[in-house]
């Protein structure tokens, strides 16, 4: 742009063409302005060499600046604004400056578009310019601001957000925090259970006594699995939150019948029964003795199927006649429309001053 | 929602962080040792037994 000005050295006095040039003069000195502002150094020269070859050819020139042509104002004759000089130190090239603010101010009538477009915008961006470092005063305005539908988008946008990672918490709650929660009752109930055995030696050898619900009745093993957990009298969800649970309806260990036992289908407990295959071994440890169980059936019921924790589950209502191991957890994983059933029965005891039964592996 | 959050907390931007995350590490422990253990006996997969 500025070399489109610099190229035509005018030989004629401007007064002439004044009125057709004045758009395209003010299109050039606009555009020198906002160069010269933005980026002083490259600009400097050009429009001092074109003032100096406009002051060199023309030869006629008006003493009273004139408004449409205002590059040619006689205006370097006033000192530069003390914005114009710290900007740029070299006097010579202060002039154009004092000179374009001076024509600007006289020929704001004609020029009006672009000098107020480029005078208020670099003032609008430093006003705003501390804003945008300020978050507190964008969002309070923003906030202000935003119309009412959507605001409620937006913040229920969040909601839907926040509540999907409340669920997703819940997941990682299901999987770790319960298990954390049944290994550190576990911890608790093994202790309790050693002190009571230990405490009552051998006195009582089988678990015959009416338990207290909630309290460690047996240890139970499951050696393909590599786990072992107390088991807890009682099947009431208290009973049953942290550890294996002990329907009090159905028989002890040592008797004809069914020692049944319900536990949750979570990662610390029953989560891999699923699993197990006929023949593979179950073992019950009470204070005396090492029960070995071999399962031989598992099977997918009903919840309403409550034959399978009576004392006959192959033939409800018959007297028993083996002595049963039943483990109940629910099914599928995560919900519970169908119990899953695991049947196991008693080959053999071992007392404990035999030491661990081989069936438990090593 | 967390706007207002962010413009409720004090200090610049490094303390409203670790406002923040406080209170977020806040109610995740609520969540998890409290509301969690609780809500999760309401769900279907607590029962186990038959009956």
């Amino acid at each position: 742009m500025l070399g489109k000005l610099v190229a035509p050295p005018r030989p004629r006095p401007a007064p002439a063409r004044g009125g057709d040039r004045n758009g395209a003069d003010n299109k050039g000195a606009d555009g020198g302005y906002s160069d010269a502002t933005s980026q002083p150094g490259p600009n400097l020269t050009p429009r001092s060499s074109f003032s100096g070859a406009a002051r060199g050819t023309a030869t006629v020139r008006p003493l009273r600046p004139r408004l449409s042509d205002n590059d040619q104002s006689g205006g370097e004759l006033l000192p530069a604004p003390p914005g114009a000089s710290k900007n740029k130190s070299i006097g010579r090239a202060s002039i154009p400056i004092a000179r374009t603010q001076l024509s600007s101010a006289i020929a704001t009538p004609l020029n009006q578009p672009p000098y107020i477009v480029e005078e208020q915008e670099p003032t609008r961006h430093r006003r705003d310019q501390p804003a945008t470092k300020n978050p507190r005063v964008i969002d309070r305005s923003r906030l202000r601001k935003e119309p009412l539908l959507r605001r409620v988008v937006r913040v229920s946008g969040e909601l839907l957000i926040t509540l999907g990672l409340v669920v997703l918490l819940f997941a990682g709650y299901e999987v770790y925090g319960k298990t954390w929660e049944i290994n550190a009752e576990q911890g608790r109930l093994t202790q309790a259970l050693d002190a009571k055995w230990d405490h009552g030696g051998n006195a009582a050898p089988t678990v015959h006594d009416e338990p207290i619900p909630g309290e460690g009745i047996a240890r139970l093993h499951i050696p393909t699995l590599g786990k072992n957990w107390v088991v807890v009298q009682g099947v009431s969800q208290a009973d049953i939150k942290r550890a294996p649970g002990h329907y009090p309806s159905s028989q002890m260990p040592d008797q004809l019948g069914n020692f049944a036992i319900a536990g949750h289908r979570t990662p610390a407990i029953f989560w891999d029964v699923d699993k197990l295959a006929k023949g593979e071994w179950l073992v019950l440890e009470t204070r005396s003795a090492w029960f070995v169980y071999k399962i031989y059936q598992s099977q997918i019921v009903l919840p309403t199927k409550i034959s399978v924790v009576s004392a006959n589950p192959d033939h409800p209502g018959a007297r028993a006649t083996r002595k049963i191991l039943t483990l109940t957890t629910c099914n599928p994983k995560w919900d519970n429309y169908q119990r899953l059933v695991i049947h196991a029965e008693q080959v053999r005891v071992q007392d404990k001053s035999q030491g661990r039964p081989a069936e438990l592996g090593s | 929602m967390y706007g207002w959050l962010w413009e409720k907390l004090p200090g610049k931007t490094a303390l409203k962080l670790c406002c923040f995350l406080l209170l977020v590490a806040g109610l995740a422990a609520l969540l998890w040792f409290v509301i969690f253990p609780w809500a999760e006996q309401l769900l279907p997969f607590g029962d186990v037994t038959v009956a």
